[in-house]
């Protein structure tokens, strides 16, 4: 059966390209948009929830791997550098939210509590990720 | 020296804390809190002359615990 060889290098290259693509999403979402157009402002929102919704997946996938490494990992200092990464990337993640909060000054009442239900869980995969990496450090 | 029943106390409790897959499971807040009391009582209790650190203890138990689950059958 072939397993899964995920080592900190792997889940750093991941979780920065994971922002960094995210990053240049909201860049090109918001360039796009024209305020003055209604039938944009249909497209933008839509836009806007897909990209949401991909952040939101991506966020998950970042904890579930960062367990998987953690697992993997055979001392206590390999797993708390491996928690660090994490909380360092759930931090970005919610620059990430917050940014696109700011691009969405009009957002629809469900794109609203589609972005406070993921922001709200990206807290607490950070603070998740914070209180492991506390568990571990020496 | 961690007795084996202790040792797999603490790994089911580990392996719901540290390592579970779903991060809002509600085991995970009790498992934590039930490792988190249980890991220094038995420093407290087994190691009254301090030859090691708590610190160092901690780290040798989480290494016997990881090779223990090791030993599990993959669940993921």
């Amino acid at each position: 059966m072939p397993t899964l060889d995920l080592d900190l290098k792997d889940f750093q290259a991941v979780a920065h390209n994971t922002i960094a693509s995210n990053q240049r999403k909201i860049e090109l979402l918001v360039g796009a948009h024209d305020d003055d157009d209604d039938d944009d402002d249909i497209e933008h929102f839509q836009a806007t929830r897909d990209l949401m919704l991909d952040i939101g997946a991506e966020q998950l996938m970042l904890y579930k791997l960062t367990v998987l490494a953690a697992k993997r990992a055979e001392t206590a200092s390999e797993v708390a550098e491996i928690w660090k990464e994490a909380t360092i990337f759930f931090d970005k993640i919610l620059s990430i939210w917050s940014t696109l909060l700011l691009s969405l000054a009009e957002a629809d009442p469900e794109t609203n509590a589609l972005s406070d239900h993921y922001q709200k869980a990206a807290a607490r995969l950070k603070e998740l990720s914070q209180d492991n990496y506390q568990f571990h450090v020496e | 020296m961690i007795s084996r029943e202790t040792l797999e106390a603490w790994a089911g409790l580990y392996d719901l804390s540290y390592q579970n897959l779903d991060p809002f499971s509600s085991e995970i807040s009790v498992a934590k809190l039930k490792l988190d009391q249980a890991l220094p009582e038995f420093y407290d209790a087994n190691l009254p002359g301090k030859s090691v650190t708590f610190s160092a203890f901690k780290s040798e138990a989480i290494r016997q615990i990881k090779k223990h689950l090791k030993t599990l059958p993959p669940t993921v």
